[in-house]
């Protein structure tokens, strides 16, 4: 009985180191967000130590993200799966070990959010009601039925939208809607994007900007 | 007359562009001829609608609420971690995800599943013992008022005892199981197609304690009255039509 009990219990330590080790070190992370991949600009120059981003030029924030959701994102520009002709030439020469240092940097951080001006009331009453309640009539489940409840996010496959730069936001619905990105598992994101007007993505843009990445009110 | 044709050739050009922009289908089937389609009021419908007392209309929000959000109820009326909307999606109002309203425009009926004339509230009951593994609040309570008032106003314009409902129920793949079924295709439909939300084992995923991803099976779920204790044909058309049809899964 024992001896069976002491089996799990290595087996279970053993898969946790394991876990451990493929999460990547954030202080490893830090040198490659400061020095870049070797052949493209760093990291820091767009998205900043502090992971803000910046929402006029369309750079993500990446605080506070899902470490396995970047590493995804990183490895989609790695191999072409994800294009952007700014973003690519910055990580192509990343290792997967490096990409898992990177993410582990950029998902511990707790940055605050950017503040936004206050934005009109219909075009965030709208946003609010796709978010929460979604369009059935026209097949858009709410975006957090799938983000998450507050949209933070579900584990490493459905990312926090909550506090993201709005404009950025507006460009991947966009991009999805264009074909320009087609890396979502099952196409699940581009069956919401495919059906969503130019004045919803403008107004779900709008209210996730402004809500708390941590899920708060 | 030419204006009007270069209008409508400008229209068709930038209509047939947008057609070629990404988008998954939504496949539903046709409707059978005969048969009517109800479009269910919104929540915003209501509160613009002058002839519902405003009594009712608080009565019927929190009908809605129950119905979205059963979870309020868990260790008194529910017990597993399922909410009604998880399986008649869209506030049950989606045609093919089990649109409930058609219960209060047919009932009460005679059902030969148990054998007697069965009411609105009788039926929500099944719903409740059946497929929330729970317990059902009492008849003429304020929450079965609640919940009939809900269903009722869905069923708004509605004709009454009309059962050539066109959506109803979930859409079926037929009542022949094909003979090639299988459990390892099965599991690799599952694992390509379900796991990303369901989870690796079916058993769902919450965030603190809120269930975002429902589970499909065991205690957490429903014990038999679901659609898999309703026969493996009804399992086999359900579970995978359910969530195609919210395009969940396109
Ligand atoms: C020249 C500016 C620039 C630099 C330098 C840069 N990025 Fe980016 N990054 C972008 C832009 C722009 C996007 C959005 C591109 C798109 O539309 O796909 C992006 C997107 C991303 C995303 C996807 C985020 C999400 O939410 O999906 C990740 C992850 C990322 N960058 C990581 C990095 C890392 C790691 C480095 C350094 C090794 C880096 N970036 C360097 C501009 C930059
Ligand atoms: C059916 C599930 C589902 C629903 C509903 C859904 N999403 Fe997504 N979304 C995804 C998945 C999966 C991804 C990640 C794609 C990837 O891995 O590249 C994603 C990614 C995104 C991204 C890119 C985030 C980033 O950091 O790059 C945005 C923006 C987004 N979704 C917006 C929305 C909005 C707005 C709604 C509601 C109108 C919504 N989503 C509803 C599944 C969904
Ligand atoms: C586990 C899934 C599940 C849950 C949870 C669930 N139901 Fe159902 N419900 C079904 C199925 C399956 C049917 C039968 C549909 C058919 O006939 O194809 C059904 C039928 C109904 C009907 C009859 C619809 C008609 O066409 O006449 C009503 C009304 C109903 N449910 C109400 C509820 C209510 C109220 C709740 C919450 C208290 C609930 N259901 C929870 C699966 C569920
Ligand atoms: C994009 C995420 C996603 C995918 C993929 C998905 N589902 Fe679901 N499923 C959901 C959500 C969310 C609900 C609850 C619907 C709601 O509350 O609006 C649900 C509800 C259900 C239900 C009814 C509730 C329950 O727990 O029994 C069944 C059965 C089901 N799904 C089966 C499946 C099957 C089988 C597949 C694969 C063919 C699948 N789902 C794929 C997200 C998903």
């Amino acid at each position: 009985m024992m001896q069976v009990y002491r089996g799990w219990l290595f087996g279970a330590v053993l898969a946790l180191t394991g876990v451990a080790h493929g999460a990547g070190d954030p202080e490893k992370g830090k040198l490659i967000v400061t020095a870049g991949d070797g052949s493209g600009a760093p990291c820091v120059a767009c998205h900043g130590l502090d992971g803000a981003g910046n929402d006029l030029a369309g750079f993500p924030r990446l605080a506070g993200m899902d470490a396995g959701y970047l590493v995804k994102q990183v490895r989609d520009y790695r191999s072409g799966a994800r294009k952007s002709a700014v973003m690519s030439p910055n990580v192509d020469d990343l290792n997967d070990d490096q990409i898992a240092d990177v993410a582990a940097y950029y998902a511990a951080l707790d940055t605050a959010p950017t503040s936004l001006p206050s934005g009109a009331p219909g075009t965030l009453a709208l946003g609010e009601a796709l978010a929460t309640k979604g369009d059935w009539d026209h097949y858009i489940v709410p975006c957090e039925t799938c983000h998450g409840p507050g949209n933070v996010g579900v584990g490493s496959d459905f990312p926090k939208l909550a506090g993201q730069h709005p404009t950025y936001i507006k460009q991947q619905l966009k991009a999805w809607k264009t074909g320009t990105r087609n890396n979502d598992p099952n196409h699940l994101m581009l069956a919401i994007a495919g059906r969503l007007t130019e004045t919803q993505i403008e107004a779900v843009a709008a209210w996730l900007a402004r809500q708390d990445p941590k899920g708060g009110k | 007359m030419r204006p009007f044709s270069t209008v409508l050739w400008v229209a068709v050009i930038l209509g047939s562009g947008m057609l070629h922009a990404a988008e998954v289908p939504v496949e539903h089937p046709p409707f059978k001829k005969g048969q009517y389609v109800h479009h269910a009021p919104t929540v915003d419908d209501l509160m613009k609608d002058q002839e519902i007392k405003p009594q009712l209309k608080k009565v019927i929000l929190k009908g809605r609420d129950i119905f979205m959000n059963t979870q309020q109820y868990r260790g008194k009326y529910v017990f597993s971690r399922l909410s009604c909307k998880n399986c008649h999606l869209g506030e049950g109002r989606l045609n093919w995800s089990g649109p409930i309203w058609p219960a209060a425009t047919t009932l009460p009926d005679y059902r030969g599943k148990n054998g007697h004339v069965n009411s609105l509230e009788e039926r929500i009951a099944g719903c409740f013992s059946f497929s929330l593994n729970g317990k059902p609040p009492e008849y003429g309570s304020d929450m079965m008022l609640a919940l009939s008032a809900y269903h009722q106003w869905l069923a708004l314009k509605a004709p009454v005892y009309e059962t050539h409902i066109g959506g109803r129920g979930y859409s079926s793949l037929g009542k022949d199981i094909p003979k090639d079924i299988h459990y390892v295709q099965g599991e690799k439909v599952y694992q390509a197609q379900c796991a990303i939300c369901h989870g690796a084992t079916g058993q769902g995923k919450s965030v603190e304690g809120k269930v975002v991803f429902p589970p499909l099976w065991g205690d957490d779920s429903y014990n038999w009255g679901g659609w898999y204790g309703a026969g493996f044909t009804r399992r086999h058309r359900s579970s995978r039509t359910t969530c195609r049809l919210a395009s969940l899964v396109p």
